[in-house]
């Protein structure tokens, strides 16, 4: 039996997809199997990040209306095949997804998989409701930014509410990854720190990404930064994954720059 | 067994320059010479004459266990006894809930039941110890069993709480569980619509962090 | 140029002291234990069973990084 992983974030933009695509591949390279599932109807993403965009036939909405099996939806990834991905829908049409309908896929997937990571829309609409309604656990994507942490805020309360596990009386585990963390402007404090933000939200910390360049390149050609062995995101994405499957690995503090004579003297005057 | 333990500490390095290597420790000899010197990648026998001719102690291509420090390790500790008494307060919750629906016709036993013992209870149970293999309780209420149950049981009632090794032989309402689902966890077990539904008590943890 | 560095400087601390400012407004009304009505009828379930009960209050204690729940239950005056 899998685990149902949904990865919200509230505001749009702070880097859902982009960890959807690493984690499960991530995952994948732990030798476990996984499927990620895009859940933004209408905005296909999660197939470009991958750079299985060539590769889609059947999406999850045909899957759902009985139109394709799940078998035909599921495409693999070029890189590993322990990572299968099923494409969002492209019709603009919110109500297809309901809630039984819902429920069968991913007790489907979770039959079939270790891991089933959903990549949920932005908001905190119908599709958000219904990608977390039936998760194991979630994990909440930020950035060290106002916007992004309020609307978390929003997003784990509505969690905390409305999943069916809720309701069951149980709860949804829910992690935290940090994303886009400048370094050196934590230090100066012109960006909130990981403690403050943790503070904020109450959640678990499950990971710390730092801004990095090649996460732009990556998606440009299709291959999901955890590849890039230079990229500092990457290798945070690496660690991530890796507690994911239950490994102990010690928290990188990407807060902190690379000791520089300039940093140094700013220290002193703090 | 006689033994010791203590600390050491360690330099860890690999070799890019032998002369600049042999320069550092010629320069630095006496901060590093009480050090343990690990090597990760080839050594030459250059190398290997020079650490010996200091009498420096190396190992090399080796990976240590990075133990962790004390405030890690009393972390840990604090964290496993602060989860193993939230799952004693959860069985202890469970226990309530369902000793609720035992019945006015309840036994309630403290003692170990223990091989070849054959107890029969009319009416319900509440067994506060354990059962040992080749022990048999029959009840024809239900059952809460607190400790692991290695015997045989028989429950004829609607519902029964046990946790169960693998050499225990269950039967619920002349059906037998499969241990697996027993095993090595508290589980809850009744007759719902009538089928059989087990449900653990402890949910299985999430635990990334 | 000086001061405006030191403005900088403090602007994460501004941010964090809005953001505990505006989640807290957010939040109010937010039923952040959505079980707490089944958890007090289960309460007054078994409390009921030894002793009179008029009713049951929960609160909710947050002190630094313990967070707590005291329960008070209103014993029947006549048992």
């Amino acid at each position: 039996m899998g685990i149902i992983i949904a990865v919200i974030s509230g505001k749009g933009g702070v880097g859902k997809t982009t960890a959807v695509a690493n984690l499960g591949l991530g995952v994948a390279m732990n030798d476990k199997t996984c499927v990620v599932v895009d859940f933004d109807i209408g905005q296909r993403n999660l197939d470009m990040i991958l750079g299985l965009e060539n590769r889609v036939v059947y999406d999850m909405v045909q899957v759902m209306e009985g139109e394709a099996t799940v078998k035909q939806a599921l495409i693999r990834s070029k890189v590993n095949n322990n990572l299968q991905f099923l494409a969002a829908s492209q019709s603009k049409d919110k109500s297809v997804l309901n809630s039984d309908k819902v429920y069968k896929l991913v007790k489907e997937l979770k039959e079939t998989f270790d891991y089933v990571i959903l990549d949920s829309p932005a908001g905190i609409e119908s599709g958000f409701e219904h990608t977390i309604e039936f998760a194991d656990a979630a994990i909440i994507v930020v950035n060290p930014e106002v916007s992004s942490i309020r609307d978390a805020d929003r997003a784990i309360g509505i969690l905390d509410s409305k999943s069916q596990k809720v309701k069951d009386g149980e709860e949804v585990a829910k992690y935290l990854v940090i994303n886009r963390i400048v370094a050196n402007m934590v230090e100066s404090g012109e960006m909130l720190n990981s403690e403050d933000i943790l503070d904020i939200l109450s959640i678990k910390l499950v990971g710390k990404v730092p801004e990095d360049k090649g996460v732009i390149d990556a998606s440009n050609q299709g291959k999901p930064v955890i590849l890039d062995k230079n990229s500092i995101a990457g290798q945070a994405y690496k660690r991530i994954s890796a507690r994911l499957c239950g490994k102990k690995v010690e928290m990188k503090n990407v807060e902190v720059s690379d000791s520089s004579l300039f940093t140094k003297i700013k220290g002193i005057f703090r | 067994m006689q033994s010791k333990q203590y600390s050491i500490k360690v330099y860890e390095c690999s070799i890019e320059d032998e002369t600049e290597f042999m320069l550092f420790f010629d320069v630095n000899y006496t901060l590093f010479k009480d050090h343990l010197i690990l090597i990760h990648g080839d050594i030459s026998d250059t190398i290997k004459e020079y650490l010996n001719s200091k009498s420096l102690t190396f190992l090399n291509n080796i990976n240590l266990p990075k133990g962790r420090t004390r405030k890690a390790l009393e972390r840990d500790l604090a964290h496993e006894k602060r989860e193993s008494e939230i799952d004693h307060i959860i069985a202890q919750t469970e226990l309530v809930k369902l000793s609720n629906r035992l019945g006015n016709n309840l036994t309630v036993l403290d003692n170990m039941i223990r091989s070849g013992r054959e107890l029969s209870v009319e009416g319900d149970l509440l067994l506060l110890n354990r059962v040992n293999s080749g022990a048999l309780v029959k009840t024809t209420g239900n059952l809460i069993i607190t400790q692991l149950v290695e015997g045989a049981i028989r429950c004829g009632g609607n519902f029964m709480m046990l946790t169960a090794s693998h050499k225990a032989n269950v039967i619920f309402h002349g059906v037998e569980v499969d241990n697996k689902f027993l095993v090595d966890k508290l589980s809850r077990v009744e007759l719902k619509n009538n089928e059989i539904v087990i449900t653990p008590v402890f949910k299985k943890e999430i635990n990334w962090a | 140029m000086f001061l405006d560095w030191f403005k900088k400087k403090k602007s994460a601390s501004v941010a964090r002291d809005r953001l505990t400012i505006a989640i807290m407004s957010d939040r109010d009304g937010r039923n952040i234990y959505p079980f707490m009505d089944d958890m007090k009828a289960e309460i007054v379930e078994v409390v009921k069973r030894y002793i009179g009960v008029r009713g049951v209050e929960i609160h909710k204690e947050v002190d630094g990084e313990f967070e707590a729940i005291s329960i008070d239950v209103l014993l029947d005056k006549n048992n």
